[in-house]
């Protein structure tokens, strides 16, 4: 497949769109930040109650609280959020600040975007939100969990204290890498828009009339290794 | 003698190596499996080998990359060496601005300290870049050129990177954490994906028609 210069200008002027509405909606804003920790908590995070670490003994629950803009001492981020441990048969609720701002709010925005800005029907986009959001939501509340069983799995004490290996590579794997929280929601906006676009040419009749008369338009076309399946004299995209 | 008796002495008999039959069938289903595998591969539409192929690639060097390694065991030695030498080519950066910049490992001292960890390092978007072009249906020669070019322009980003964090400790300190932890590690992300949209494009771009070559496949 060659791109025209046409396609090309389209394509950067997404982009550029994409690159706005992720500059605008993502500006740090503590109204909106404390607007979405909250309802975050209410929602997404009070299903972390339902779940129990060290068989049964350990507890937590994530409540929104004023948003930081400095970090606290012995904390590595700044929080608008904190989650509290608790132990069975331990008084202490040691309590650890979380930022939902970088864990949900700009994987969500950098999601809706991408899929905002992609040349697909309105269906399209409607059905890539109905499976995307939730993918991602259950990522952050997942990394929420896996935060915290590592802490009850000795994560914050010294190396030798980890009970569970398996649960601490995860971490080191998924968790600590903070470009984690970005590439996550662009490769799933990526493969969502790959999927919808397909379905749409392959639906659109202008596309199934350019497939080889061997291949029913229901089917896959049979792509050329190395190149898209779109036939060689590839339209202009919806 | 009857036909067929094998006390014949000129008969010839093919020597058949004996393989017990449950053995045979095992090893049949095996290559049976393997062969219908790969034909299911080769079935799926180019974009599905391409995201798997960066994926398994992904989780590779991030295994490479992030595992708990000892202390003093090699990896982590190379790892270490690596941050020192981000933070020494990045405090000489800085030493062009600030005479008080000094480098100490993988400290960089001065008005603003830095300590230079794995999640400083760009590594994640090294590696997402990485993925991408290593997996993507190009020749290897085109493969190679851009990931010494992408990988550069992510590496300089991320001097520059910790340039400006430096410059807002001093001067903005109230932005540090924010830019730190949100701003430039998307910023950095980005660059990477921008990197690899850019290269795949331009390879692309430059392909001979269809017809003139077969592109490689994995």
């Amino acid at each position: 497949m060659r791109l025209r210069g046409s396609e090309l200008r389209r394509a950067a002027a997404r982009v550029a769109v994409f690159l706005l509405v992720v500059g605008v909606a993502g500006w740090p804003r503590p109204n909106v930040r404390r607007g979405f920790s909250a309802a975050y908590c209410a929602t997404v995070g009070a299903t972390l109650r339902a779940v129990s670490f060290r068989d049964g003994a350990g507890h937590a629950r994530v409540e929104a609280a004023a948003p930081t803009t400095a970090r606290r001492a012995g904390e590595n981020v700044t929080s608008d959020a904190e989650v509290e441990l608790s132990l069975a048969g331990n008084p202490g609720r040691p309590r650890l600040g979380v930022n939902l701002r970088r864990d949900a709010y700009l994987p969500l925005l950098l999601l809706i975007s991408a899929i905002a800005v992609a040349p697909l029907r309105a269906r399209g986009k409607a059905i890539c939100l109905a499976v995307g959001v939730p993918i991602v939501l259950a990522a952050s509340l997942a990394a929420l969990m896996g935060l915290v069983g590592w802490i009850f799995a000795g994560g914050l004490g010294p190396p030798d204290a980890m009970t569970n290996k398996t649960l601490d590579l995860m971490v080191r794997m998924l968790l600590e890498p903070p470009g984690n929280r970005f590439i996550g929601p662009l490769v799933l906006a990526g493969v969502l828009i790959a999927w919808r676009l397909r379905s749409e040419r392959r639906s659109d009749p202008q596309w199934s009339s350019l497939l080889p008369s061997s291949v029913p338009p229901s089917t896959p076309p049979e792509s050329t290794p190395g190149e898209p399946s779109a036939p060689a004299s590839t339209p202009p995209s919806p | 003698m009857r036909d067929g008796d094998l006390t014949e002495p000129d008969r010839i008999v093919p020597v058949v190596p004996i393989v017990p039959p449950a053995a045979e069938a095992r090893e049949g289903r095996i290559r049976r499996g393997l062969a219908r595998a790969v034909r299911w591969w080769h079935a799926r539409p180019g974009t599905f080998r391409f995201i798997a192929r960066a994926a398994l690639l992904m989780g590779a060097f991030y295994l490479l990359l992030y595992y708990p390694y000892r202390d003093g065991s090699l990896p982590q030695r190379l790892l270490f060496r690596y941050l020192g030498l981000l933070a020494a080519v990045s405090g000489g950066v800085l030493s062009l601005f600030d005479s008080s910049v000094n480098v100490q490992g993988v400290f960089i001292l001065g008005r603003q300290p830095l300590h230079i960890v794995l999640d400083c390092a760009a590594l994640d978007a090294l590696a997402l870049f990485a993925a991408t072009v290593l997996a993507f249906p190009a020749r290897w020669r085109v493969r190679l050129t851009g990931f010494v070019a992408g990988g550069s322009v992510i590496w300089a980003f991320n001097v520059l990177r910790i340039v400006l964090l430096y410059v807002a400790g001093v001067k903005w300190p109230q932005l540090f954490d924010v830019l730190h932890e949100d701003v430039m590690a998307l910023l950095l992300v980005l660059v990477s994906v921008g990197c690899f949209a850019v290269w795949a494009v331009r390879s692309r771009i430059s392909a001979p028609p269809l017809a003139a070559h077969a592109p490689a496949r994995i």
